[in-house]
């Protein structure tokens, strides 16, 4: 089993959310999903080397704030992105 | 005054500059764009109370020009720390962005040296256009409508992905498919980049004729909440003291603004902001004649300030304002109060650089005054 992290950041803002979903599809499939009203550091220890894995998101960040993303740990490249406003976008990762 | 507009001009272009190839580094090493403050506030608003910094050179090319610097107490904290902006310590810290210092220098007629400096403090009674503010309300209703995205996005995705259960390679092109649409629906907000297979799962087979409905009435209850904010009140009352380096003489000076946005037209969705401007101070000085009596400079104005343009996120990017003001000098005997018709345009230049011209009227002597001034806003969010 590899080890990936996916650390979440709220700035600039009181008004703020988002909900995660993390899966990979059949065969060995995998599904991960929560509501974070705050910052927060998600450990999967349980992804597949050599496995694709997407993450949906929805969340929202007003006047301004931001919702900062890192997925790191053992994958192949590491993911950092930003949003702002009102976002329900996807990302994906590959695992070493 | 010529030098020191020069160094003012220097020093902003030198500040945008370097903040761009900073942001340009930052955009580079997190392979993101970073957000630009979308901010509900007028540049009439920021006048009254910044987000964090402002800089601002007034009466420029007319006697007394003055230079003044403005900083909430959370834009102090953020420059020593921005671990500040981090959601748990930002919730901590709504006070201090309520709480603004200032500090100004204004020369004397000809322009030549410093006539008074001082400072001040700010405090806001009612801000309740602060889009960082907690919003209960809003925040359960966003967590219900992102819920119910994801919720329909999973369970569609998942059907589709069972059609294709036994050709593994096509169930991951499907997936990629799908994955490309949310982002490019999340760009555009139209509902046609979304996968249409997809779309005809959530129709046909989860029941939701009206796809509108969970995606794209959220973007529009978030739009809403943030023209509701531009209407919202804020009024606040500051303190400053000057020094006058020639007579030696203190000033203090009481003010209080108040701003409410409205619009005229319910129906009229593009229809641009208007804003009520209140504002009144009185200003206390001992005299320099021989009387020493106290000289209360009492000034009221009352106005409208209307939003002529927006650039594409919606930002304010031309405004004018009307106004009628009454100056009272109560330390001078029997002389009436004057009243003047004035006019504000403001421009933005660039970013949150500001270019507000005033004109304004005295209708008994039939004086026209002009002003000019550069205002800088320095925001983080």
């Amino acid at each position: 089993m590899a080890k990936v992290t996916i650390t979440g950041v709220f700035k600039n803002t009181e008004n703020k959310g988002v909900d995660i979903e993390v899966y990979a599809p059949n065969p060995n499939g995998y599904t991960f999903r929560n509501f974070y009203s705050t910052s927060f550091t998600k450990v999967f220890d349980d992804v597949l080397p050599g496995k694709t894995y997407f993450v949906d998101m929805a969340g929202h960040a007003t006047g301004g704030g931001t919702f900062e993303i890192v997925i790191d740990g053992d994958v192949e490249s590491v993911v950092s992105k930003s949003y702002k406003d009102l976002f329900i976008p996807g990302l994906k990762f590959k695992v070493k | 005054m010529k030098k020191v507009i020069i160094i003012i001009i220097l020093f902003l272009n030198t500040n945008y500059l370097f903040s761009q190839k900073i942001e340009a580094e930052v955009i580079k090493k997190r392979n993101a764009a970073i957000s630009a403050a979308i901010s509900s506030k007028t540049g009439n608003t920021k006048d009254v109370l910044p987000n964090m910094y402002q800089l601002a050179l007034r009466n420029i090319f007319n006697k007394n020009g003055e230079l003044s610097f403005s900083s909430t107490v959370f834009g102090l904290l953020d420059s020593i720390n921005s671990k500040v902006e981090i959601d748990t310590v930002f919730a901590k810290l709504s006070w201090a962005r309520n709480i603004s210092f200032n500090i100004s220098g204004k020369l004397d007629s000809s322009n030549s040296k410093i006539e008074s400096y001082g400072g001040g403090i700010k405090v806001s009674i009612i801000n309740r256009r602060d889009p960082t503010r907690k919003d209960d309300m809003f925040n359960t209703l966003m967590k219900h409508y992102l819920s119910e995205i994801n919720t329909t996005f999973s369970k569609a995705r998942t059907i589709i992905a069972e059609r294709n259960a036994s050709d593994t390679i096509k169930q991951a092109q499907r997936l990629n498919d799908i994955f490309n649409s949310r982002n490019k629906f999340n760009d555009s907000h139209d509902l046609n980049d979304l996968d249409q297979e997809l779309r005809s799962v959530i129709s046909n087979e989860l029941g939701i004729s009206d796809l509108s409905n969970i995606f794209s009435k959220p973007f529009q209850e978030f739009d809403d909440w943030k023209k509701s904010l531009e209407k919202k009140p804020l009024w606040t009352f500051n303190y400053n003291l000057y020094h006058n380096t020639a007579t030696k003489k203190d000033t203090s000076a009481f003010q209080t603004d108040f701003v409410v946005g409205f619009r005229l037209r319910k129906d009229k969705e593009d229809e641009k902001l208007w804003e009520l401007n209140l504002s009144s101070y009185l200003k206390l000085c001992k005299t320099t004649d021989s009387t020493n009596k106290t000289s209360s400079l009492f000034h009221f104005e009352a106005g409208l300030n209307k939003v002529l343009s927006t650039d594409e996120d919606k930002k304010s990017q031309m405004e004018l304002k009307l106004f009628g003001s009454y100056d009272k000098d109560f330390a001078v005997d029997n002389r009436k109060g004057i009243f003047t018709a004035n006019i504000t345009y403001r421009y933005r230049a660039f970013k949150d650089f500001w270019i507000p011209v005033s004109l304004k009227y005295d209708p008994k002597n039939g004086n026209v005054f002009g002003y000019l001034t550069f205002a800088l806003n320095l925001d983080k969010y």
